[in-house]
């Protein structure tokens, strides 16, 4: 079981920052390099593996971050994704952190998070930080940028303040819940970050036809039909437009000759 | 028992549509504006541009919206129209804009000039014929000539007004904009190299900021000076905007962009060597400059509107004309000379200390309890 306290110089502390993800089948996606990176900010991991056969959990259990995780024996991400989120949350609500952020398996901030986020968390004045992803396209270099997939007007509520004791939600949906309470993205204390999210999800061709296929399904049993946005996966080349990712944007003001402090 | 409600009218303290908050200057004069209320035992309510959404932006405290679409002769007539309908259940008003007091301002009321707005090269073309120009002179008149006092943040516009309609000018008072010293002496500065020499720009991505002028020469001096920090803090007020700004750093060594909320520009200012400040127009006294100042920055400021009443030339800090050349040269001089960085920087933080919150809010009491009685 997770501890709510965790040890700083022999001092147990209320967790900052946790992280939490559901993962399916990421062995041999972006998962190892995807909990590095978390591990250089987070002070902790959680997750659901979700019904995982491609030794995924060997992955989680490598992670020296990795608090806890919970795992199902069948898949409930194809029957509901609502369920999902909920088994996520009350999992990361065992640990009672003071903010938690809410990342897929195949996505990760850009470098300059390790200094801002840190400031950020500082802050009274907020409930959610919201942040733009950008959706790698057939490649780790160009992210795609027509119609809906346009991530410069579009931010996503990532991380949230825990409030222990509050009644949380997610909208009873089969997909495309939300991957943190509906209680937050009511919340008018949002600030809006300037630090972007890379989503490897669509980067790897192979994948496309797969989430597609997913995703078709669901929208028919929905709504009767596909939406134009699942339409759009398979949209003709010519009409797909991609950016080239500008270099992730790290910043200067690492506490030159000064020890780290404790989260 | 409160001592009243207030109505706040302003134009857009967020984005009409609710979805992006335009976080500048201005935004924080009225969050500092409603704490002072709240704190006098005032109800504060905000009411903007937008199409009926509702934000909390304190606790208790809400921005509502109502509808305009037209800004005829830079006044919004349908907006103070829908402001006398909906907010009459409130005792006292606060037209946050001057010209927001067209064409009629509540009983009793207070409006705020933040400083001359209509010295940007493109205002003339906005008003093409003399007919036009003095139906805007007319409506500016009337909206100053409403309220019971018009709180000016500087010098500037009450000379623009003293000379234009000398009858106005008993109305107005000079309150300039303040700087929370204390909080300043209390943040942590961000890590710096050692050996490094940070330059930063804190202001939004708008022309009338002078940001074409720094982004030039920032290009000129990064490949010049590579032991200088060229950075720009602050959001543009378009997608577009931001992401050239982001393409551009990622092609020039030694340039950052990134946007913060203000207590953390204020760790990047306690570790700045230059502050930046090369405004074109539509300045007043900026919050920004006064911060810079607090965090013991050398200042390079233009002469446009309320500046002067901040930076007085060679003693806290340098007043340039905001041309390339002009910012390009006192900032060479300023990267090269160590001694007048410190010196300047030095007398602006004590400068600062006349601008500090406790004035500006002990200034604003004595006006509130002469109005809202």
């Amino acid at each position: 079981m997770p501890t709510a306290l965790m040890s700083c110089g022999g001092i147990k502390v209320r967790p900052r920052l946790i992280a939490m993800m559901t993962v399916g089948n990421e062995r041999y996606r972006y998962l190892a390099e995807v909990l590095e990176h978390l591990s250089d900010f987070v002070d902790g991991i959680v997750a659901v593996d979700d019904g995982s056969t491609d030794g995924t959990a060997d992955v989680l259990s490598r992670c020296p971050r990795m608090l806890d995780v919970v795992r199902n024996a069948e898949p409930v991400m194809p029957v509901n994704e609502g369920l999902l989120r909920t088994q996520l949350w009350t999992l990361a609500a065992t640990v009672k952190p003071a903010w938690l952020v809410a990342v897929d398996a195949d996505e990760m901030f850009e470098d300059a998070v390790a200094i801002e986020l840190p400031w950020l968390l500082d802050h009274g004045d907020f409930e959610v930080i919201s942040f733009r992803i950008f959706d790698f396209w057939q490649s780790r270099t160009h992210y795609r940028v027509d119609g809906a997939w346009n991530p410069w007007p579009r931010f996503s509520p990532i991380v949230v303040r825990y409030h222990e004791g509050q009644d949380y939600h997610f909208p009873a949906l089969e997909i495309h819940c939300g991957r943190v309470p509906w209680e937050y993205r009511r919340s008018p204390f949002v600030y809006y970050s300037d630090i972007r999210i890379k989503h490897f999800g669509w980067a790897n061709p192979a994948d496309h036809l797969r989430k597609y296929s997913f995703y078709r399904e669901k929208d028919i049993k929905i709504y009767g039909s596909p939406t134009p946005q699942t339409e759009s996966i398979m949209a003709p080349v010519a009409s797909v437009r991609v950016e080239p990712w500008v270099q992730d944007r790290s910043l200067p003001f690492r506490s030159f000759g000064r020890e780290e402090t404790c989260l | 028992m409160t001592s009243g409600r207030v109505a706040i009218l302003t134009t857009n303290h967020f984005h009409p549509a609710g979805d992006r908050i335009i976080y500048g200057g201005a935004e924080k004069y009225g969050l500092e504006l409603s704490r002072l209320l709240l704190s006098l035992g005032f109800e504060v309510s905000w009411w903007q541009i937008g199409d009926g959404w509702q934000k909390e932006i304190l606790p208790g405290v809400l921005v509502r919206t109502l509808p305009a679409t037209e800004a005829p002769f830079h006044t919004i007539p349908q907006l103070n129209q829908a402001f006398h309908e909906r907010a009459v259940d409130h005792d006292y008003f606060i037209y946050f804009v001057t010209f927001l007091a067209y064409p009629q301002a509540m009983e009793p009321s207070i409006s705020i000039s933040h400083g001359v707005y209509w010295d940007y090269p493109g205002f003339d073309a906005t008003l093409n014929t003399e007919a036009d120009r003095a139906e805007w002179r007319r409506r500016l008149w009337i909206a100053l000539s409403g309220p019971r006092r018009v709180v000016s943040v500087d010098t500037a516009t009450i000379n623009w007004v003293a000379a234009t309609f000398p009858g106005l000018v008993s109305r107005f008072e000079y309150i300039p904009n303040f700087v929370d010293v204390a909080a300043v002496d209390a943040t942590e500065p961000a890590g710096k190299a050692p050996g490094r020499i940070r330059v930063v720009y804190p202001r939004r991505l708008t022309t009338v900021r002078g940001i074409n002028e720094m982004v030039r020469v920032a290009e000129v001096l990064s490949g010049r000076y590579p032991e200088v920090e060229f950075h720009f803090i602050g959001r543009g007020h378009q997608d577009e905007v931001e992401k050239d700004m982001m393409a551009w750093v990622s092609r020039h060594p030694g340039t950052y962009y990134y946007w913060l909320p203000p207590e953390d520009v204020l760790r990047v200012l306690k570790s700045t060597d230059i502050a930046v400040i090369p405004s074109k127009a539509a300045e007043g006294t900026s919050l920004a400059c006064l911060e810079a100042m607090a965090a013991g920055c050398a200042v390079i400021a233009s002469w446009v509107g309320g500046l002067g009443n901040l930076i007085i030339d060679g003693y806290n800090g340098l007043v340039i004309k905001p041309t390339v050349q002009d910012l390009l040269t006192s900032l060479e001089r300023l990267i090269r000379d160590e001694d007048l960085r410190v010196f300047l920087g030095r007398n602006a933080r004590e400068t600062a200390r006349a601008f500090d919150l406790p004035v500006w809010q002990q200034r604003w009491r004595k006006v509130i309890q002469s109005i809202f009685v």
